[in-house]
């Protein structure tokens, strides 16, 4: 028998461990399979998004190529107006066979009333670090997921319990996709014009800043009122019934102190509770509830008098038609505003945080919404869902959104890279990142004011309710505070069974 | 001097004309104008200012290229226009038939199944919309042009009965029974005898379940959806969270109402003629 050299022996035994190691290499790699492969595995299939037919959605939409390429699917967006949304997302997960994978989170009037129909995003994630449990799934991108919070730190600051977050701390129903946040939009023009003789006569400062209270803010209207004949009235809010005058109710509550918008009951604000318990039950919660009411009836003096039929678009809208000097409306209106086709108020508009309240609190109304998938859809169909929502919700689609279609990015990273184009500066060119500087100083330095109104299951009731009762106060149709408080607390109260 | 009466029924007729029209008139100015023409006021007592807003500007088609930009309008003027004519395709002659059935045949208890189609028109669309998407769903006709369609025909199929039935009730019997003396069947004297006479009716129950159809919004928004979306729930969309479009609205209003008119037009006589008929019986 020949002997074996040395070389032939080592080739030999290499190709003999190999060929033993081989079956289990293998099957760690079926196991395990590469990161590309996690988002490839639906290839060639669609995911159904249901959303509204704001800017970030359109945003994300339009940059759904990214999502192509990613995962080989096919994005379907139906985008819709939140009423429409509302009832086509009722019914679909109501219906217990869904259409859509994937759902438009918004709280209120959403979320608050549906999360039970939605699947929490717990079986996929750890919602600490956004590990994925699910050895066929990638982790969330773009997360520390060694940090025991790097979830949470990768997205703006309370965006998670904002849009995420129902009546239940221990399960997360989706990740957070866009954000609608109350900042002042004013006249610079006018304000340069009228702030010297303001000043002059009264010798205080004609801006607006964090320090403005909003009853200075009411003086410098009466000044505009006037004598400024630019515009046809100073200040818009959007006191349409019901949603739009109950969010100026919820936002003006805080700014007076209320708080958890007269739900003492209510443990955390944030997670909401399913039975809230009594409202205005504290004698000083009643108390500055009446003065709020009164002080949505004084703004009136300053106020267009077609504000009982505006909500935020309306509202938009007559800003941008140049009816009004100062408006305070969401923040992703500021690309409709800055558009010089159409809008007048274009490259003439200044940003600011807005007005503190009577408990020092500037308080602004957010409409935080997450991506959520239905519970009733099959597991495939859920993972399908799922990685659309990491997708969407990843610092490369939310940065697209924002940069060529004015989305709103809500990924920490995209303000930081924003910042780092010096886009966060008030005489910036990207004049459609204006807003975005506003609401990082609102959530950086005036969290108290973060005001997401109440969320309870019955949240369409108690708009009805509040926005009804609001909208007969604020057109004379009550005669007093008393009685418009007294009847939305008896009616609220009857709803909840106390 | 005229009497106070005819004053008052011309005053009257005034203020009915100048409600009715003013809305339409406004839509066909704005349609025309510029996106900040629509919302310039004349100022406060310039009487006159008003009539010069609404019908001397410099007229602009910018509106409609903006609308029929993209193909997608004209998309959903397409699905309007299958969705309404096949819906009256079906429905007309399906109750021609069942009409006739229930006018001539001796169905024992058809007075009570004639309330009972009926019925199913007195609800409320939204009160069998639940229902009606789970059907939908399940049979895979949700987002589709014949699930739309066949939506409709479930609403306008018990309205074309009911109203057919009643022209057919007030055609003699006897012109019938002279046709079947001249050797012909049922079909020949449907055809000859109570068709044309009744023909009227038929245009004016055509007119009513397209003007069904054509405007419905909230079918075509659940039912119908992504996959056949009609021109309410496009135009619908031109209201956006952020912005208002209302030129586009407006010119987009123009085109959906002018199909409806020109249909109204076209058989004018034969509404008047037939929405009175059956009025009186001799």
């Amino acid at each position: 028998m020949k002997e074996m050299d040395r070389r032939t022996f080592i080739k030999w035994s290499a190709t003999a461990a190999g060929a033993a190691v081989m079956p289990l290499w293998i099957e760690k790699v079926l196991a395990n399979p590469t990161e590309a492969a996690k988002w490839q595995q639906f290839k060639g299939e669609t995911v159904k998004v249901l959303t509204e037919n704001t800017p970030p959605s359109l945003g994300i939409k339009a940059a759904s190529g990214q999502f192509t390429k990613l995962t080989g699917m096919k994005a379907e967006f139906t985008l819709d107006a939140m009423d429409a949304l509302k009832e086509k997302l009722f019914l679909d997960l109501r219906g217990g066979s869904p259409e859509y994978h994937v759902n438009y989170a918004q709280p209120r009037p959403i979320g608050c009333v549906v999360c039970d129909y939605w699947e929490p995003v717990n079986k996929f994630i750890d919602i600490n670090n956004g590990k994925s449990k699910m050895a066929d799934l990638p982790d969330v991108p773009a997360i520390d997921t060694k940090d025991p919070d790097g979830l949470r730190k990768a997205y703006l600051p309370k965006h998670f319990d904002s849009g995420c977050v129902y009546y239940d701390r221990s399960k997360l129903y989706g990740l957070p996709y866009d954000t609608a946040q109350g900042i002042m939009f004013f006249r610079k023009d006018i304000f340069a014009k009228y702030g010297p003789k303001y000043s002059d006569k009264t010798g205080k400062p004609f801006k607006l800043s964090v320090d403005t209270t909003w009853d200075d803010f009411y003086q410098m209207c009466l000044f505009l009122k006037k004598n400024c004949k630019e515009v046809d009235a100073p200040l818009g809010l959007h006191y349409a019934q019901n949603w739009p005058i109950a969010s100026e109710w919820a936002s003006f509550l805080t700014g007076f102190g209320v708080e958890k918008e007269g739900f003492a009951e209510i443990k955390d604000y944030f997670a909401g509770q399913r039975d809230p318990g009594p409202v205005f039950s504290r004698k000083e919660d009643y108390e500055k509830g009446l003065q709020v009411l009164e002080y949505l009836k004084k703004l009136l003096g300053v106020m267009h008098p077609d504000v009982m039929t505006w909500g935020w678009t309306g509202l938009g809208t007559a800003y941008a038609t140049g009816k009004l000097a100062v408006m305070r409306n969401c923040g992703e209106f500021c690309p409709y505003i800055e558009d010089p086709k159409a809008s007048v108020a274009a490259g003439k508009t200044g940003y600011e945080v807005v007005p503190k309240g009577p408990s020092g609190i500037n308080a602004y109304e957010i409409g935080a919404a997450g991506l959520s998938i239905p519970k009733a859809l099959p597991l495939k169909e859920q993972k399908k869902a799922w990685l659309f929502i990491m997708w969407a919700t990843g610092p490369k689609a939310q940065w697209e959104a924002f940069t060529k279609f004015y989305g709103t990015p809500v990924r920490t990273s995209n303000l930081e890279e924003a910042r780092a184009k010096g886009w966060l500066k008030p005489d910036s060119k990207f004049r459609k990142a204006q807003h975005l500087m506003v609401q990082e100083t609102e959530l950086k330095d005036h969290l108290p004011g973060f005001n997401t109104g109440p969320k309870i299951p019955t949240y369409s009731e108690y708009l009805d309710i509040v926005g009804g009762e609001l909208s007969k106060w604020v057109a004379g149709r009550t005669p007093t505070p008393k009685k418009c408080l007294d009847t939305m607390i008896e009616r609220v109260n009857k709803l909840h069974g106390h | 001097m005229p009497k106070p009466g005819r004053i008052l029924k011309w005053l009257g007729l005034a203020v009915f004309f100048l409600w009715t029209v003013t809305p339409i008139v406004f839509m066909i100015s704005a349609s025309f104008k510029g996106t900040s023409d629509i919302f310039k006021l004349p100022p406060l007592g310039d009487w006159g200012g008003i009539f010069n807003l609404l019908f001397f500007f410099d007229a602009s088609l910018v509106q409609f290229e903006s609308i029929f930009h993209d193909g997608s309008f004209f998309s959903h003027l397409l699905t309007s226009i299958a969705a309404t004519g096949l819906s009256v395709l079906i429905s007309v002659p399906a109750g021609l038939a069942a009409a006739y059935a229930l006018s001539r045949a001796n169905i024992p208890g058809k007075k009570h199944l004639y309330f009972w189609v009926i019925t199913t028109r007195m609800a409320p669309p939204i009160a069998v919309m639940i229902p009606l998407y789970v059907l939908w769903r399940s049979i895979g006709a949700l987002h589709t042009l014949p699930g739309l369609v066949l939506a409709y025909v479930t609403f306008n199929l018990p309205f074309a009965i009911w109203l057919l039935r009643g022209f057919m009730d007030s055609i003699p019997r006897e012109l019938e029974e002279a046709a079947y003396v001249d050797g012909k069947g049922r079909i020949g004297a449907f055809m000859e005898i109570i068709f044309p006479l009744i023909r009227p009716g038929v245009g004016a129950t055509v007119i009513l379940c397209s003007m069904f159809a054509w405007n419905d919004y909230l079918f075509a928004l659940i039912l119908g959806g992504r996959g056949a979306k009609t021109l309410p729930v496009g135009i619908s969309e031109l209201a956006s969270a952020t912005q208002i479009h209302w030129g586009q609205i407006m010119a987009g209003g123009l085109v959906m109402i002018l199909p409806m008119v020109i249909l109204g037009l076209a058989i004018r006589k034969s509404l008047v003629t037939g929405l009175t008929m059956g009025a009186m019986r001799g």
